[in-house]
């Protein structure tokens, strides 16, 4: 993890992804908001464990991605968020 | 006929037909647009390469992968290629379409550096290997799949539905419009949001969020003018330098201030000591003091070193005195209306049943949206529905004038 | 010949301002400028505004309960989110379960900005009375 004193521009903006996805997480119904919300931090914490922090544009792809389903997060007839596991075989 | 009798009767008889006909009647050949006549049988390949990057195996870079394609036996259009790749060689290919008849506009991509819909664009029949590519500038989802959010929502900035201040003439009916006036539509509503003009625009590429592109910059034409109301901003020298022009603080136009201060200075000591050389009366021993006298005047007092430069950028070229701005400033200044009294020689009457003609011109009469268009003309090269999205951004930047 | 004019000009002016009374009192100054700047400015630790005790005192609460730490920690006013082992999302929790708790709304500069349980509470503390002020 970065050193706490200087956050860099991409780390910030990522850090501001995750603020929204709570603030919006509080919107919903409270069993959906936990729900919501382990999802979330297990992605983000998945994530800052496997990527390299150079690898700038695949942050960036995923900050987009995030951006686009927070969106779609903060529409008021959305209930909530699931996710599924895609098991790739090794024949790709 | 002939043959599926023969078969009913016994299945012995089914390996007397020729191999050509028992597959025939085994599976019928997946359909492909050749015709009657069979196909040559010499092949005919062609290499693609097509742009490919994996966001789940984020480690990869983009490359351009090859893929040789036999184009005898595949469809005349780039989609029916990808198609084929699809099926036969990597299905892990990923591209939009779906009409695959150039109306829907979901295969957008850029082709040989050119954009357009892979539905629409032939196979070109030059032996060296094409070149597949997504949209240039857009972040890319995966392969050729781009995203189009930015695209869509600019298109939906404008407000791209009819406006109305009151209730239509004869209510509950539609709204009359005539002949001539449903004609001034034509070459705007065949737009199908491919977004193959927007990015070919290089404008577009250098400011994609501010610049609203072509394909919206039509759609802002077709609807004369709805919005909402943007006031212009007041202070004309902030427009300017915002835009990174400095104003009288450019370095330049302060050497030439100090030159002019410096000439009005010596202004009487020089024309002085030049008349005094140039009076053939005189005796020569005089004249050539009053020439060394004139020689030791600094040189920034010259009239000579004073150049008019533009107020706003310190251009020395093509400025005009009656403005004191150079050509450049004061294109965009009089197309904004900001030049008291100045006006394109031209007018232009636009659609009649949209009713918000006014506030639709100042929501995008600003620095970016509208006036980022140069004039490039990529846009209208690259349309594959053969329209010309510059001359309407050309009428909304006339009608700017008017308003 | 240029060259030795000035250098005599040069040579003769440091005399002639010994002589001024007036210049010597300005070279002084300009000496002593020179020292109080060279003072290191070291004042980041300047506390703006003491926090109260009830606030630190619940913002630890609520910092034990976010991290899931064990009952033994120490968690005083000057302790760093890092060092009690979050990293910046677990920060993030924390304000965000702070924001509930306390009935404010934090801004995203000033989140970004909070690394100890003293500085949360005074972020609090200020939050607090301008919501009571308005």
């Amino acid at each position: 993890m970065a050193s706490r004193s200087k956050l860099s521009g991409i780390q910030k903006q990522v850090l501001a992804l995750y603020r929204g996805f709570l603030r919006t997480a509080r919107l919903k119904s409270p069993e959906e908001r936990h729900r919501i919300e382990s999802v979330v931090s297990a992605e983000f914490r998945e994530n800052a464990r496997n990527i390299d922090r150079k690898n700038f544009v695949y942050i960036e792809y995923l900050l987009r991605r995030g951006k686009k389903q927070l969106e779609q997060l903060k529409d008021p007839d959305i209930t909530g968020l699931s996710t599924l596991q895609i098991n790739k075989s090794s024949s790709h | 006929m002939a043959a599926v009798a023969l078969l009913r009767r016994s299945p012995a008889a089914r390996a007397l037909l020729s191999p050509a006909l028992s597959s025939r009647l085994v599976a019928s050949k997946p359909h492909s647009s050749s015709p009657a006549p069979p196909p040559p049988s010499r092949a005919n390949t062609k290499t693609f390469s097509i742009y490919r990057w994996d966001p789940d195996s984020p480690s990869t870079k983009p490359q351009l992968k090859d893929y040789k394609v036999d184009l005898s036996d595949c469809g005349p259009m780039v989609l029916d290629v990808l198609l084929k790749i699809k099926n036969e060689q990597d299905p892990s290919l990923t591209f939009r379409r779906s009409c695959r008849e150039g109306i829907c506009g979901s295969c957008a991509m850029n082709i040989d550096g050119d954009n357009g819909l892979a539905c629409l664009t032939k196979i070109s029949s030059a032996s060296s290997a094409s070149t597949i590519s997504p949209l240039p500038h857009m972040f890319v989802i995966k392969d050729l799949v781009v995203d189009m959010t930015n695209f869509y929502s600019q298109y939906k900035s404008v407000e791209p539905w009819l406006k109305r201040k009151d209730s239509p003439p004869q209510p509950g009916k539609e709204i009359p419009q005539t002949k001539a006036d449903r004609a001034k539509l034509d070459g705007m509503y065949e737009c199908i949001l491919c977004a193959c003009c927007s990015t070919s625009c290089p404008s577009y590429w250098w400011n994609p969020e501010e610049y609203l592109g072509p394909a919206a910059l039509l759609h802002a034409n077709r609807l004369p003018l709805l919005g909402t109301l943007i006031k212009p901003k007041p202070n004309m020298f902030m427009h300017i330098q915002a835009r990174g022009y400095h104003g009288v603080s450019e370095k330049r136009n302060l050497l030439d201030h100090k030159r002019r201060l410096l000439a009005a200075k010596h202004e009487l000591k020089g024309k002085l000591y030049k008349a005094v050389c140039r009076d053939p009366d005189l005796p020569a021993d005089m004249r050539d003091q009053f020439r060394y006298k004139l020689s030791k005047l600094p040189r920034n007092s010259s009239m000579t070193r004073l150049r008019n430069r533009c107020i706003f950028t310190g251009r020395s070229r093509a400025v005009y005195k009656k403005f004191r701005m150079s050509r450049i400033v004061f294109r965009s200044l009089a197309n904004k209306g900001e030049l008291l009294g100045v006006k394109k020689a031209s007018w232009w009457i636009q659609d009649s049943r949209d009713q918000f003609t006014k506030e639709r011109l100042d929501s995008i009469n600003d620095e970016f949206k509208l006036y980022r268009c140069h004039t490039i003309k990529n846009c209208t090269h690259a349309c594959p529905k053969g329209l010309n999205p510059a001359k309407h951004i050309d009428t909304l930047k006339k009608l700017q004038l008017e308003g | 010949m240029a060259a030795i004019t000035t250098g005599s000009a040069v040579s003769f002016a440091r005399p002639v301002k010994a002589i001024n009374v007036g210049s010597v009192s300005f070279a002084g100054l300009r000496k002593d400028n020179v020292a109080f700047r060279m003072q290191p400015v070291t004042q980041r630790l300047a506390v703006i505004c003491a926090a109260k005790k009830e606030t630190v005192e619940k913002v630890c609460d609520i910092v034990k309960k976010q991290l899931v730490l064990p009952e033994g920690t120490q968690v005083t006013g000057a302790s760093k989110f890092t060092d009690l082992g979050a990293d910046s999302l677990d920060t993030v929790e924390i304000v965000m379960g702070l924001e509930e708790a306390f009935h404010i709304s934090v801004e995203e500069s000033s989140a970004q900005s909070i690394a100890t349980v003293e500085d949360a509470a005074n972020l609090i503390d200020k939050l607090v009375e301008a919501e009571a002020g308005k």
